[in-house]
């Protein structure tokens, strides 16, 4: 039989030279600040007006993003779909028991169970028969 | 058989592969800090001859190459090391350890600088360092006296990747001419 | 109430810390009691103390202490950032939550316990708290990148993309000086732009956005891979196929470069001859490639494929490929393929004139010819489409004859055996293998499985034992669940619930359970770790694939055997009481088992109390898993393995069927109801199906309590129609 030819491989980090160096890559992974840029020059006065700038339209942005689909200039009209959509499933009422049957028979939390009624306009049947057929 | 790179979601199947042979083992996580720290250096090669049986199927991985560019060069060089190497016994002839080997010496050299590559070999695995010297052109460097868990000594060895330098300047001038 | 302290209680406060980071816990320790003896109420201190303990592995007592540190100094945030901790440690991820918020409610400018909270919210994929998390940690410290990346990845995880390349953008705009060629982390922030701009599937502004970028980055390869799929998607068919040449010439073995040429070439199987002008070409310049000359068997037929078998095949097995049949095998699918190699290396075998030249050489490549060729014939007549097993064994025990000491030869032998069904035998043979060669693990490994298909646990393990070191905890087993063989666990457990030895059966899947809890928790220093390293992309591929992450075959095959033993021992719960009958009649079992009992109380009386302590951190309590066969709701705790598999792998047709079988007995018709419905669209003629509809129908018809009128509105319109006629 012909020898093993193709098989080699570094030692484990348990316990050799180079297994050390791994068990210490490994625990080096949690240290406890993402900034990694010691070398990197302190920003000039130009940058830092850039910066604030910057941050100023972040905020905006953000704001944006929290007031109601109508205030905003910058989104995606599949962004502001999406997000008039959101706003009318947060509108649906629920019944209390239909959460409870969904709850107690397809073993949803009832967050989700009352998400999943939400999106089929609160109908418990129609709900529980899409949910059933959902699978493949 | 189909070779590229390593991707995250080998990971699981490639540390199968890894235990089923060889006695050199490793958590997952360190294959997830070789794969997230030099994701284009690792490859491995897949065995696509199998018809599907599920849209679950994982990928066969038959051989692979793990490595990574050493993170603080005692010689302030940047080089790559090989971590793992390792074809199935069933796979063998098919020159999946060249081609694996290759591709892992490319990346080093054109994501990172690379100017050679080193890896450790038993003293007593004469077969390993067969492969290592002789079919893959590597060169002994160096003696690590008890190197491995058990004592034993290693070969540290090396192999200068100008070659693949110079390829990559051919394939740039064909590309322009 | 805020506890302060004096200077000298202050610099000892600020040891403990140092000690901490720097894992010194017994140091650590030391002072914070010395530290206690001064102000023995101290919150922090006790905070920092449970910490200590927390990370030597003392989690109960760590617990406690966090606790009394809380009640003591409820306006903490050291103390509720270390409750926090703590609770993250044990999983519990909402509590951690909670407890960091507090924390962050009363100190929000703490770096630190925003970081931690960011990581956890990520970890458990609460993506916009995450959100939240990093808007404030850019806030906080605007002047690094990093701030700004990690914002884009919330933002993209979240799926707005919008968001993140603007976010990404900005970042862009600030810089007046582009930075230097070097600086990896600019490179790698604008692969991670282009990734996201990809995503959009606008795959012009992808093509030009990385036509930009790719002189600044040194990812070549990456580069031209992107490049040459963007050209594909805008049908920029001459560009792409000069990227691929390119590319197959660094590596001919990659099957999506050849897809990639074949695509930019714009051909397909039904031209046939191009195609294998294209491979041709490729395969004359590169003599020793597989793929363009393996390749084209896929797609020829009828004469052109049998002339290129022939070629392929001659080459191969002159060369004495190991891999040729099973790199052939596929093709089988296709019977004609099939009925043409099997006459094409029929043939060779026949063609072989024995030796009668002096032509030492030629006469060698002959008979390793002819070896290759009984090789494959062997594998072919043990493969399932072509079985034909005292063939097969033939023509093995040919090659077995001539060389009585090869590995490959017993291997497949014992295949062919595995095959007739006869596990002793195939184990045996096997084990023969492995004896062969003894410095090779692929051969011991799959004598080990053959072992243990054998239900043959202790050989198995000590076969796997000659590759592990002497002095692993626990032994082989030991090192089986700390080095992660989910393999060989998934086997051992599969083989013990043959013999409804279901307490060890389940001892196993759940030792799998918690390994892939683990390869979830791995995650959680690269939220931070890969960020600091700049790898965006590889970070987002590690999240995408942590989600998918149980729909991996052996977790899937895990769970699937363990909620069988659940539903074994629901049906028949004398077999957790029983011992399983091996050897002798049950009243020999019953009397083992009592005296075995009595041994162990006699031994946990003398046990010592530091024994015990030992015991409950490092060693397994209860090893053959009799606690788990105690529990009186065996189908709930089979909830455990059921719950992920059906969310990971809801394609998988045994999935379903547990499914369904659990669901039935638990009463829960709706969701069994599901698991039928999925099983039918799966396998419209599954043999099991009927009986499903017909076991759903027997209970719905049977019920003590009458369903809610809306269930059976549902079960009118899904399930009645089912119902024969």
């Amino acid at each position: 039989a012909a020898p093993n030819t193709e098989t080699e491989s570094e030692p484990a980090p348990k316990g050799s030279t180079d297994s050390r160096r791994a068990a210490a890559a490994l625990s080096s992974l949690d240290a406890r600040t993402d900034d990694d840029s010691k070398n990197k020059p302190s920003p000039s006065a130009a940058d830092r007006q850039a910066l604030g700038d910057a941050m100023t339209r972040l905020e905006g942005l953000e704001l944006g993003s929290k007031a109601s689909a109508l205030s905003s200039t910058t989104k995606s009209p599949e962004k502001e779909r999406k997000e008039r959509e959101a706003e009318d499933r947060r509108k649906v009422k629920v019944d209390a028991a239909d959460v409870a049957l969904v709850v107690e028979e397809l073993e949803l939390t009832k967050v989700k169970a009352t998400e999943l009624l939400k999106s089929y306009g609160g109908d418990a049947v129609r709900a529980i028969t899409a949910y059933v057929n959902g699978v493949v | 058989m189909d070779i590229r790179v390593l991707e995250i979601a080998d990971l699981p199947y490639v540390q199968q592969t890894n235990l089923t042979n060889l006695p050199e083992n490793y958590f997952l996580k360190y294959y997830l800090y070789h794969a997230i720290s030099w994701p284009l250096l690792s490859y491995v090669a897949v065995d696509i001859s199998r018809p599907p049986k599920s849209p679950y199927d994982p990928p066969r991985i038959v051989g692979y190459v793990l490595a990574k560019m050493e993170e603080e060069p005692t010689d302030g060089i940047p080089h790559g090391h090989i971590t793992s190497l390792s074809v199935m016994r069933t796979h063998r002839r098919l020159g999946l350890a060249e081609t694996l080997m290759r591709s892992s010496q490319r990346a080093m050299v054109e994501s990172h600088g690379g100017q050679y590559v080193s890896l450790h070999v038993r003293k007593s695995n004469t077969a390993a360092l067969h492969l290592y010297k002789d079919r893959l052109g590597f060169k002994i460097d160096k003696i690590e006296s008890k190197y491995y868990a058990d004592g034993e000594d290693a070969y540290g060895m090396k192999m200068d990747l100008e070659f693949i330098r110079d390829e990559l300047d051919e394939e740039d001038a064909a590309a322009e001419g | 109430m805020s506890q302060t302290l004096g200077q000298k209680e202050q610099s000892l406060f600020q040891q403990i810390a140092k000690h901490y980071e720097n894992k010194q816990h017994k140091r650590g320790l030391k002072v914070a009691d010395q530290l206690l003896k001064k102000v023995p109420d101290h919150g922090n201190t006790l905070a920092m103390k449970a910490l200590i303990l927390n990370a030597m592995g003392q989690k109960e007592e760590a617990f406690a202490l966090g606790k009394t540190a809380l009640r003591n100094d409820m306006k903490s945030h050291i103390c509720w950032h270390v409750y926090g901790l703590l609770y993250k440690d044990e999983r519990n991820f909402e509590e951690s939550l909670k407890a960091y918020r507090f924390a962050l409610k009363i100190k929000p400018d703490s770096s630190d316990i925003q970081r931690d909270l960011a990581h956890l919210q990520i970890q458990i994929r609460d993506f916009s708290g995450y959100i939240q998390s990093r808007r404030a940690m850019l806030k906080a410290q605007p002047t690094l990148r990093t701030n700004w990346t990690a914002l884009a990845v919330a933002q993209h995880l979240a799926g707005d993309l919008e968001d993140a390349e603007k976010t990404l953008s900005m970042y862009e705009d600030i810089l007046k000086v582009p930075p230097p060629k070097t600086d990896i982390e600019h490179q790698q922030a604008l692969l991670y732009k282009n990734m996201i701009i990809a995503e959009t599937e606008n795959y012009e502004r992808a093509l030009e956005h990385l036509d930009i970028i790719s002189k600044l980055v040194y990812d070549k390869q990456l580069v031209m891979e992107l490049r040459a799929d963007y050209l594909l998607k805008l049908n920029r068919f001459s560009e792409a196929e000069k990227i691929y040449r390119i590319l197959i010439n660094r590596n001919q073995e990659n099957r999506s470069y050849f897809a990639g040429l074949v695509a930019a070439l714009q051909l397909s199987e039904s031209q046939p001859d191009k195609l294998t002008e294209m491979y041709a070409e490729i395969a004359s310049k590169f003599p020793r490639a597989d793929a363009p000359r393996r390749i084209p068997l896929d797609f020829l037929k009828g004469e052109e494929f049998r002339k290129a078998a022939d070629d392929y095949l001659r080459r191969m097995l002159t060369k004495g490929v190991p891999s040729t049949f099973s790199n052939i095998k596929t093709l089988y699918q296709d019977n004609e393929k099939q009925a043409a190699v099997e006459k094409l290396v029929l043939g060779y075998a026949e063609g072989h004139t024995p030796n009668n030249t002096t032509d030492e050489k030629a006469a060698k490549e002959k008979e390793s010819f002819h070896g290759s060729v009984l090789y494959f014939l062997a594998q072919h007549y043990n493969y399932y489409t072509s079985r034909d097993i005292p063939t097969a064994l033939r023509y093995i025990d040919q090659l077995i004859e001539k060389e009585p000491k090869s590995v490959d030869y017993s291997m497949i032998k014992a295949r062919i055996l595995k095959n007739l069904g006869d596990t002793k035998g195939a184990a045996q043979m096997m084990d023969q293998a492995r004896s062969f060669d003894e410095r090779d693990r692929y051969i011991n490994t799959k004598s080990a499985k053959y072992q243990l298909r054998n239900n043959d646990h202790t050989k198995a393990l000590d076969t796997i034992g000659k590759f592990i070191k002497a002095d692993a905890t626990g032994g082989p087993l030991g090192e089986t669940i700390e080095m992660q063989y989910v393999w060989f666990l998934t086997e051992d457990g599969e083989a013990y619930l043959r013999e409804k030895k279901l307490g060890l059966a389940l001892k196993r899947f759940n030792t799998i359970y918690n390994i892939f809890d683990l390869w979830q928790e791995d995650q959680f220093d690269f939220h931070s770790y890969a960020l600091r390293k700049r790898q965006i992309r590889a970070y987002i591929y590690m999240i995408k694939w942590e989600d998918q992450l149980r729909s991996h075959p052996l977790f899937t095959r895990a769970s699937i055997a363990a909620c069988k033993a659940y539903i074994l021992l629901h049906d028949q719960p004398q077999l957790a009481k029983d011992e399983p009958l091996v050897n002798g009649t049950s009243a020999d079992s019953k009397a083992k088992k009592k005296a075995a009992q009595k041994a162990k109380k006699e031994q946990e009386k003398t046990e010592s109390e530091a024994d015990k302590k030992a015991k409950a951190t490092k060693k397994d309590l209860d090893p053959e898993g009799k606690q788990l066969l105690e529990t009186q709701e065996p189908l709930k705790d089979a909830m455990k393995f059921l719950t992920p598999i059906l969310e990971s792998s809801p394609k998988s047709l045994p999935v379903q069927e547990v499914g369904f079988e659990i669901f039935l007995r638990r009463k829960k018709y709706l969701l069994a109801l599901r698991c039928l419905l999925a099983t039918k669209s799966l396998a419209p003629a599954s043999p099991h199906l009927h009986s499903q509809i017909l076991r759903l129908q027997h209970a719905l018809e049977t019920l003590e309590t009458p369903l809610d009128a809306k269930a059976l509105k549902t079960f009118d319109t899904e399930f009645k129609p089912l119902l024969p006629a």
